[in-house]
């Protein structure tokens, strides 16, 4: 187990001076976690899956603005987002 | 006597008789809240709107509405579960500013039955902990002997009730949050069966095993609260009704396993032995059981609760809700940055713990494995449950530790190994307290039944405060120290 690509996955950031501390504290963890009794994990998935509601359009009383005031940053109704796409300079 | 030191029951009788208001009531809990929170720290939002809502209920009461028992009752709800308007933040920088735009369904029951809310509790961030120590406000103390914990995570819940600083509380029960808070501050906690309370709008950490619990002074306090709250809603999916053949006689099955002395301290099992001899004198039958998977149930819970938390806790992003890093550089670098500033270091450690579980080449070796376990574990509960109407033991392995105690997180993680295996099997299970520590502080004994069984809990529990001569005596009689 690599910590740091673990944290990598998880998108969270363990700066250097901070990295034994979470190595070790995770492998004492990892080893609690394993210590689990032998059984067959045969026909284990899917063994409850969560019934999911239908994906239909419906209105549920929130407005729009309403739905948007916990955003950090929004603009005319939208949710901004730093730039993803690099705009290609025009000569 | 102040209105505050009353249960939820006796307070309903003097509404209805008239002998107080719900004014008068919600203005007793407001100063005792005035009085206590320096020194306990229940709540992290108040409800400002708390005294005006009580006159609202006592116009419509007056007008002959509200016939509901808890009606003008103050309530304190638990702060991941959400109440529109009301901050609620899962006592998290993540979501330190989030303003729900709906309430919990659990809320909205308490809203139609003209409850009042007192605000919002303290946790332990995102209800991950043990002590109410992991919030990103401040830690809550036992209102009983504030140099020790509350317990955790719903330990603002508790404290709140222990102290009158709300007559009754909603909590959530992933592994054991509501029953073992409610122990440390000498009241009760009830988890209900899997689907027996809706879901919709408690903040998710781990689906499939959490539940909204209640708690109060007393078993009847519980079980009002629990009624008002377990109506039907066709918006959480797993919401399911079972039901069981009432049983007249009272067989308890007393799990050799949860009562290993290298598990559980001689204080905590001698309490827990004493309340149920008491019960063996007023005809129940005890029964030694054993259920092997129990021994494994901590390690099972951390890995599949783990595993869900990974993956419900990914959708803060710093997107859509919740914190944004100022010092990011680009999409990827906002995602990395607002995590890391907005959770804590134990959401932090399960978030990696239930990505490292799933990760490739680990899934089959831990998360597989302990859901193959958990099902092993359920159908050894089914079995003894052909043997024994309930089964008994310890709420906690060990009396409440002083708040702030230095613990690894193995250790903390090992010592829910009496209440996990509710969640892991979805079963309902409520703690009551019985008895007291040598360091003055409650301890408490737990119950579990099969789903659809909860009025035999009830009932045990019942007779036991009569037995015991009332829970009060657990908490320091009617005396508070703060």
């Amino acid at each position: 187990m690599n910590i740091q690509h673990i944290a990598k996955l998880a998108r969270l950031e363990i700066s250097a001076g901070d990295t034994n501390k979470w190595q070790s504290e995770m492998e004492e963890m990892i080893k609690m976690a394993g210590e689990l009794p032998e059984c067959s994990t045969a026909d284990m998935l899917p063994d409850s899956i969560m019934p999911l509601r239908d994906d239909v359009i419906k209105d549920c009383g929130i407005s729009h603005d309403e739905m948007l005031k916990n955003a950090p940053v929004t603009r005319d109704g939208h949710i901004c987002v730093p730039k993803t796409v690099p705009v290609k300079e025009k000569n | 006597m102040k209105l505050y030191e009353y249960s939820a029951a006796e307070l309903s009788e003097m509404l209805m008789t008239g002998k107080c208001s719900s004014a008068e009531i919600a203005y007793d809990v407001s100063e005792r809240i005035k009085e206590a929170e320096p020194a306990v720290g229940a709540y992290i939002t108040l409800n400002d709107s708390m005294l005006r809502d009580a006159e609202l209920i006592d116009n419509a009461r007056n007008r002959g509405g509200l016939p509901h028992p808890l009606s003008g009752i103050p309530i304190a709800v638990k702060d991941n579960i959400s109440t529109a308007g009301i901050r609620t933040t899962c006592a998290s920088r993540m979501l330190s500013s989030y303003i729900p735009p709906y309430d919990a369904h659990a809320v909205d029951c308490l809203h139609r039955a003209g409850s009042i809310v007192t605000g919002k509790t303290n946790m332990d961030e995102f209800a991950m902990g043990s002590a109410t120590d992991t919030s990103f406000f401040h830690t809550t103390h036992n209102p009983i002997d504030t140099a020790y914990s509350a317990g955790g995570s719903s330990g603002g819940s508790a404290a709140a009730v222990c102290a009158g600083e709300a007559i009754l509380a909603l909590g959530s029960d992933t592994g054991g949050s509501v029953r073992q808070p409610a122990s440390f501050c000498g009241i009760v906690g009830f988890k209900p069966a899997y689907g027996a309370v809706s879901r919709r709008g408690l903040i998710a950490f781990a689906p499939s095993l959490e539940q909204i619990g209640v708690m109060g002074k007393t078993v009847r306090d519980a079980e009002l609260l629990y009624q008002l709250i377990s109506e039907n809603d066709p918006m959480d999916p797993m919401m399911r009704t079972c039901s069981c053949k009432h049983s007249s006689s009272l067989r308890i099955g007393v799990p050799k396993e949860l009562f290993d002395s290298t598990i559980v301290s001689d204080e905590c099992r001698e309490a827990s032995f004493s309340a149920l001899r008491l019960l063996e004198t007023d005809g129940a039958v005890l029964t030694e059981i054993s259920v092997p998977k129990l021994r494994y149930a901590a390690n099972i819970y951390y890995v599949i609760s783990s595993a869900e938390a990974s993956s419900e806790l990914a959708r803060y992003d710093g997107v859509r809700y919740g914190h944004r890093s100022q010092n990011a550089a680009g999409l990827e670098s906002m995602y990395v940055k607002s995590r890391t500033e907005g959770f804590g270091d134990e959401v932090k450690r399960r978030i990696m713990l239930g990505t490292f579980v799933l990760s490739e080449g680990s899934r089959e070796a831990y998360y597989l494995r302990a859901l193959a376990a958990m099902r092993e574990l359920r159908h050894e509960l089914d079995a003894v449950f052909d043997s024994c109407d309930i089964i008994a033991a310890p709420t906690y392995p060990r009396p409440p530790f002083s708040a702030n105690e230095a613990q690894s997180a193995t250790d903390k993680y090992s010592a829910d190994i009496c209440t996990v295996p509710a969640n892991l099997a979805g079963l309902p299970a409520l703690s009551v307290p019985c008895g007291k520590a040598k360091n003055g502080l409650p301890v408490g004994i737990q119950l579990m039944s099969p789903a659809g069984a909860e009025q035999r809990l009830f009932a045990a529990a019942k007779k036991y405060e009569e037995l015991c001569g009332g829970f009060a005596q657990f908490r320091g009689g009617s005396g508070y120290a703060v």
